[in-house]
């Protein structure tokens, strides 16, 4: 257990600059997942702390020591990789206790540690197994045991969930958290899939470009991210240009092109501003009848209905000639804010949709 | 992949010093067929083109680099046409007993040459046939065979079958098919499997000594037979002389093909 | 394909047939029944043995077994064999090393000098050899220069010779084999082992050699095959105290024109290095666990 700082770290293969300047601090036993698009430098980081390659500039520390001049094999990580990486030609027991080996533990504690371990990952009737006789899921704990019978300061995981099929990885993401929490290790992990870092992490790094772009813990980050890329990286959302404006009782107000006006709650704004603006789907309502309490209403029709299971995905053209979209969630009680008809939505109806000045978020 | 200094220094040191190993002969007959001494010496006294001029005093070189080129080219393009056919059904079709085929097809390779040559001459005698050139031909054949049928199959599992089902999806007809975009696929397979059979073949001396008689000769056998029975540095030069043709050759089918990819998958 | 597997299975094999029969039926005139008609021969008596006899018999393989010189050329060919696979195996090893580190400029050019030294003749490569040798060579220059020996030394002509020749001649079959099997090793599974606590030398010990097993199988059996038969090699850069089996044959089809024998003793050399190879590829899948 331990503390692993990142300090504003680059990193460059000829021209093409990967890392650029990337800073992280991560407390002991919290995990923290580092989320970006494919190509974003995310998992030459992790491999920048395994040691597989080094950084041209800053530094990377564990416990306030250095780890850079180490090789990797000194490093005392514990390394999930994404293909697994078990080694084809050695039992279960035989690639578990490797690492001991290596630390050249005693043949009676590497029994009673891989015992351990092997029931931590509920996989103690498997240990004569070779890699290739597993399933994905049953590799996929070999390989978390492996790295964490040596006890590492650090975890690292590289898309640890990548390689699984949806129904596999929803039960081990149960799973991890459960032997993450037992554990206590300081876990790092890179992903690409933003389910698995909101609903991993205790804190999620995204990653746009070579840097890390906004920190901070899942809602938050999901719920009022500081930054536009991030709000789109994010989840869907709709994005809108407009300048800001004050009326004649100082409420801000945001005025759109086609003569879109949206009230906003945000304080502190120079009249005349230009601003983006990024409303979650999931924050509209819907109604077939417009209420005059709501601020924010707008009128429209539906122009697409793409059904998504819990939801569907409802994209409508209001008057200012904006296609919007919003979630709609079928109500109980017979409530269908009258749009649907037997369970569908109806392609042309018109209906408003409003959406709470709260909700609203404002970006440069 | 490994960042360690001593292994690297190891790898490196070790690889590079068997890198030269691997050169050296070639290196020094290539410096050896300028220098104007009689004896084959080094370090060189001094520069001359002699040898080269004396390549055509090695006995009958000419009618015999023809003779190995014909036979060579008759036995690879043969067995070359036999091999797709044979690579195909092993890749691609139903057949019971495959391994077994396969292992017979591709066994000659395995085997001491000697013993083709030894087995084919009794054969060949026996049906009164012996020093023919055919006979030759097909004695070569035998011998070359495995070498495109195997590189036919690697290029067929690296082939995508979809790409035909797509094709014949769209319209095309079996053999359609099969001239537009089987054999494509497999140029890279065709092309190394030919070129290697035929360098095979060309190359060949344990066979062809018990096959050939009399005018019936082939290069390999009488620059054997030169070097057998002269000292001086002629086998130099036309050794300088072959290696720079086959390098060329191999780096255009290199080039072209890329058939250094197929031999050691991606 | 549904109409022709209602005709029958017949019909089903046809296309394969069609495609896979004429290659068959040449390889069993011409490679099949030659091996059984030589089988044959070799059980046959040599109208100049001792007590020719009339019929069938393993005469010819017990006198295999009994004269000296074959017996000789047995066992120096199976130690030559043993010798120059294993130097091969230490030679080639750093250099499909190498190829994996190198970066792709450098590893194309290792490949192209490979394939090159493997199209070229092996006359000429045994000719290289007979060149470096020379009594006026480079070695021996080298080694007088050095004060090691006063005059040249003869050192073509020998086992070493040979031995230094068909280690060369082999490169390239262990070479590619190897390289070929280091690929397919996922980089991961190195990088797992380094940041489980193993330096390169366990890594490569404990995860790379055994994970290269099929290629070092494939290379190592390739060049003992090749040693074993090997003919030309001992011919140019051997003497008759070093012959090795396939000479022997050869000799004795070509100058006695005893056609039984010869085929005995290379009979024999066949069966012995397929026996040897089945040992070894034995002996390989059940340490290793290697399917090979």
């Amino acid at each position: 257990m331990a503390r692993l700082e990142i300090d504003s770290i680059r990193l460059a293969i000829g021209e093409n600059e990967i890392l650029k300047g990337v800073s992280l601090d991560i407390a002991e036993g919290e995990c923290v997942s580092i989320l970006g698009p494919s190509g974003c430098g995310k998992t030459t980081t992790l491999r920048a702390i395994a040691g597989f390659t080094t950084p041209h500039a800053g530094d990377i520390r564990i416990d306030e020591r250095s780890i850079l001049e180490l090789p990797p094999h000194k490093r005392n990580l514990g390394l999930v990789f994404q293909d697994y990486a078990l080694f084809p030609h050695m039992t279960v027991t035989e690639n578990i206790a490797y690492g001991l080996v290596m630390r050249k533990a005693s043949k009676v504690d590497i029994r009673q540690r891989v015992d351990q371990i092997l029931e931590l990952v509920q996989l103690s009737d498997l240990e004569n197994r070779f890699p290739s006789e597993m399933s994905g899921g049953q590799r996929q704990r070999v390989a978390l045991a492996r790295a964490l019978v040596i006890h590492p300061d650090v975890l690292l995981l590289d898309e640890p969930l990548g390689a699984l099929d949806r129904k596999l990885r929803d039960q081990m993401q149960v799973e991890f958290r459960r032997i993450q929490h037992e554990v206590g290790i300081t876990t790092i992990f890179v992903t690409h899939d933003q389910e698995e870092a909101l609903s991993l992490s205790d804190r999620v790094a995204v990653m746009l470009d070579g840097q890390i772009q906004e920190i901070g813990a899942p809602e938050t980050l999901y719920q009022s991210p500081i930054s536009h890329d991030v709000m789109t990286f994010l989840g869907a959302s709709n994005v809108l240009t407009g300048v800001i404006a004050y009326d004649e009782n100082s409420n801000a107000k945001v005025e759109c092109d086609g003569g879109l006006v949206l009230k906003v709650n945000t304080t502190g704004l120079k009249n005349g501003e230009r601003k983006r603006l990024g409303i979650r789907p999931e924050n509209f309502t819907i109604s077939s009848t417009i209420d005059t309490q709501v601020p924010n209403s707008f009128n429209g029709t539906i122009e697409e209905c793409i059904y998504k299971g819990a939801y569907a995905d409802v994209y409508v053209r209001i008057n200012s000639g904006h296609l919007i979209n919003v979630h709609y969630k079928k109500q109980h009680g017979g409530n269908d804010h009258g749009i649907a008809k037997s369970g569908t939505v109806v392609i042309g109806s018109n209906i408003f949709i409003s959406v709470h000045p709260e909700n609203i978020l404002m970006f440069t | 992949m490994f960042e360690d200094k001593s292994f690297r220094v190891v790898v490196n040191i070790a690889g590079w010093l068997a890198m030269v190993f691997l050169v050296f002969p070639v290196i020094l007959t290539v410096v050896v067929s300028f220098n104007g001494s009689q004896f084959i010496e080094f370090p060189p006294t001094s520069f001359s083109l002699d040898w080269y001029a004396n390549i055509s005093s090695i006995h009958r070189i000419g009618s015999a680099t023809l003779i190995s080129l014909g036979i060579g080219l008759m036995a690879a393009g043969l067995a070359t046409v036999f091999a797709i056919g044979a690579a195909l059904v092993l890749v691609r079709y139903p057949l019971p007993a495959k391994p077994v085929l396969t292992a017979f097809l591709l066994s000659p390779v395995t085997l001491p040459t000697v013993a083709i040559g030894i087995a084919l001459i009794q054969f060949f005698i026996m049906l009164d046939v012996a020093f023919t050139w055919y006979s030759l031909v097909f004695g070569h054949i035998v011998l070359i065979v495995a070498y495109p049928i195997r590189t036919i199959i690697a290029s067929l599992t690296l082939s995508d079958t979809s790409l035909e089902e797509a094709a014949s999806s769209l319209g095309a007809g079996r053999l359609t098919v099969f001239r537009t975009i089987t054999l494509p696929q497999l140029r890279p397979g065709l092309i190394s499997g030919f070129l290697f059979a035929f360098l095979i073949s060309f190359d060949n001396y344990p066979i062809s000594i018990f096959l050939v008689r009399g005018e019936l000769t082939t290069m390999p056998i009488e620059v054997f037979n030169y070097i057998s029975q002269n000292l001086d540095p002629t086998p130099a030069a036309f050794s300088t002389l072959y290696i720079v043709i086959v390098s060329i050759v191999i780096m255009l089918a290199e080039r072209r093909y890329g058939i250094i990819s197929l031999a050691v998958g991606k | 394909m549904s109409i022709s597997i209602k005709r029958g299975r017949g019909r089903k094999y046809l296309p394969a047939l069609v495609m896979l029969g004429p290659l068959i039926a040449f390889m069993f005139i011409f490679y099949a029944v030659p091996f059984g008609n030589m089988a044959y021969e070799s059980l046959h008596s040599w109208p100049g043995d001792e007590k020719p006899h009339v019929g069938l018999s393993v005469f010819q393989y017990e006198k295999t077994t009994q004269k000296s010189r074959t017996v000789k050329s047995l066992k120096r060919t199976f130690r030559i064999s043993i010798i120059s696979t294993i130097i091969t195996f230490i030679i080639c090893f750093p250099i499909t090393l190498l190829l994996l580190r190198s970066p792709p400029r450098i590893k194309v050019g290792i490949l192209l000098v490979t394939f090159i030294s493997l199209a070229s003749s092996l006359i000429i490569r045994n000719y290289g050899w007979l060149v470096v040798l020379a009594d006026a060579g480079p070695i021996n220059n080298i080694l007088i220069w050095l004060k090691i020996f006063e005059f040249p030394k003869r050192m073509a002509y020998s086992e070493g010779a040979i031995i230094t020749a068909l280690v060369h001649y082999c490169m390239p079959f262990m070479i590619l084999p190897i390289y070929g099997s280091l690929l397919r090793i996922p980089a991961s599974n190195a990088e797992a082992s380094l940041s489980l606590g193993a330096n390169a030398w366990t890594t490569l010990r404990r995860v790379i050699l055994p994970l290269s097993m099929p290629g070092i199988f494939g290379g190592t059996m390739l060049s003992f095959a090749i040693c074993m038969s090997s003919y030309v090699t001992p011919l140019m850069l051997g003497s008759p105290s070093t012959a090795m089996v396939s000479q022997v044959a050869a000799e004795q089809i070509e100058v006695q024109l005893n056609f039984p024998w010869g085929s005995a003793i290379i009979i024999t050399l066949t069966l012995g290095s397929f026996l040897i190879v089945f040992i070894y590829a034995a002996l390989v899948s059940k340490v290793m666990r290697v399917d090979v």
